[in-house]
């Protein structure tokens, strides 16, 4: 089914993309560090990011309004902090601290942003590789990674199947029934992972 | 309640994330004592499974729709060790391919769900288990388990939020626990009809009774 929503601009050509995926880890982290311990008022710090960021933006010919989409995720934990702000009494003056966090948020969230969708996953898995990540924990996700497609699929034609055979019914019913999809889909993805793993070892697998 | 990057203070991210790992190694040096070479196809589909079911929004009343954390769900089912890192890789996953939650906050964003929402969520689980030993006993046990997961994961964060001065700490607790503890109705609610379908179709799959019925 559709899943273009994953890795859909990593197939793009620009500067960003072609860069060493070890290298571009390396880097984002570094920018993405030095943007979130800018200090509250520092904004002269914050513009030369600002900068920056809108420069890897303009290379990565990512679609900015696609930026925005997944940039757009944080403002809810701003508006809760925007909600507090007045009944702060420490010393810096709340606004700078306003400011500060939200630059710092949207900064990040746009550099990840970037970063993120500039190469497959399985490239940045690779990439953790090379810094050390214990194999165990990348083998998981990039394990996770993958079923997470077959399952999503699994789910729809399960919900596919519930929306051909009923009708609206009243809400206790609805929701029981979607815990029973959610039931089975536990059970169905317990007994893949059997499948998978007696697979595996049929083809000679011995840990790692 | 995933936490972007930017908001933390330097000590708290850099803190909660050593105690996320530190945390996260000797959990995953548990379970592969026990679980062996299968660990990677096991906590890999599982974690998938999360995924999908996060992704499933129920109708809630008045239009409104919820989704489910699945923090104690999955302890109920697999474990509650299986279940920290199973929640664990769904938050990774969440940060790097849809940018929910931030790579500096993740330390923080896997203690709150992962450690103490799942855990502690367990942990009540397993408390009025012993005390109602009923089916109707373990049913409670699993809606206050899962609510319970929900209030102290929001509770946890909310106590990050102000080590990083960014809300004042009894303001917030009370309000990011009040307003979580009307969504852990929900959770509670959806746990426990998924969790007692899975015991009527395939109850030998359920960790927890399985542990139970070994120390008999």
């Amino acid at each position: 089914m559709r899943h273009a929503f994953i890795d859909q601009y990593a197939e793009c050509r620009s500067p960003i993309h072609s860069l060493d995926p070890r290298l571009k880890l390396l880097s984002f982290l570094i920018l993405l560090i030095c943007v979130v311990t800018v200090s509250p008022g520092e904004y002269g710090k914050l513009a030369i990011y600002t900068a920056l960021t809108l420069l890897i933006v303009f290379l990565s010919k990512i679609p900015v309004g696609f930026i925005a989409k997944r940039t757009l995720q944080i403002f809810p934990f701003i508006l809760v902090i925007a909600l507090f702000i007045p009944f702060m009494k420490n010393g810096v003056p709340g606004w700078h601290l306003f400011l500060t966090v939200l630059a710092r948020g949207v900064l990040a969230v746009v550099i990840l942003t970037v970063f993120l969708n500039s190469m497959p996953f399985s490239q940045c898995l690779k990439a953790m590789r090379f810094y050390r990540v214990p194999a165990l924990f990348t083998s998981i996700m990039a394990f996770m990674y993958r079923y997470l497609f077959l399952i999503q699929d699994e789910c729809e034609r399960m919900f596919q199947a519930k929306a051909s055979r009923t009708l609206r019914r009243n809400w206790p019913a609805e929701v029981r029934t979607f815990a029973n999809i959610a039931g089975s889909l536990f059970i169905r993805s317990f007994e893949r992972s059997e499948r998978v793993y007696q697979a595996m070892c049929a083809r000679g697998f011995r840990g790692e | 309640m995933h936490i972007p990057d930017g908001f933390l203070n330097a000590p708290t991210w850099i803190g909660s994330g050593i105690v996320s790992l530190a945390g996260l190694g000797f959990i995953l040096g548990k379970i592969r004592e026990k679980l062996r070479d299968k660990t990677v196809a096991l906590m890999g589909v599982m974690s998938a499974f999360v995924f999908a079911a996060q992704m499933i929004n129920f109708p809630i009343a008045a239009g409104t729709s919820g989704h489910l954390l699945g923090g104690v769900l999955a302890a109920v089912l697999l474990g509650p060790l299986p279940a920290v890192i199973v929640i664990t890789v769904v938050l990774v996953v969440q940060c790097l391919v849809f940018q929910d939650g931030g790579v500096t906050a993740l330390g923080a964003n896997v203690l709150n769900m992962a450690f103490v929402g799942t855990l502690l969520g367990y942990g009540v689980f397993s408390i009025v288990r012993r005390i109602f030993r009923t089916p109707a006993g373990f049913l409670l046990a699993v809606f206050l388990g899962a609510w319970f997961s929900v209030v102290a994961g929001a509770a946890t964060c909310s106590v990050e939020l102000w080590l990083s001065g960014l809300v004042p700490l009894g303001l917030s607790l009370g309000m990011m626990a009040g307003v979580h503890a009307l969504i852990g109705i929900g959770e509670g609610i959806i746990t426990c009809l998924v969790v007692s379908f899975v015991l009527k179709a395939r109850p030998d799959l359920v960790a927890v009774l399985n542990e139970e019925t070994r120390h008999e």
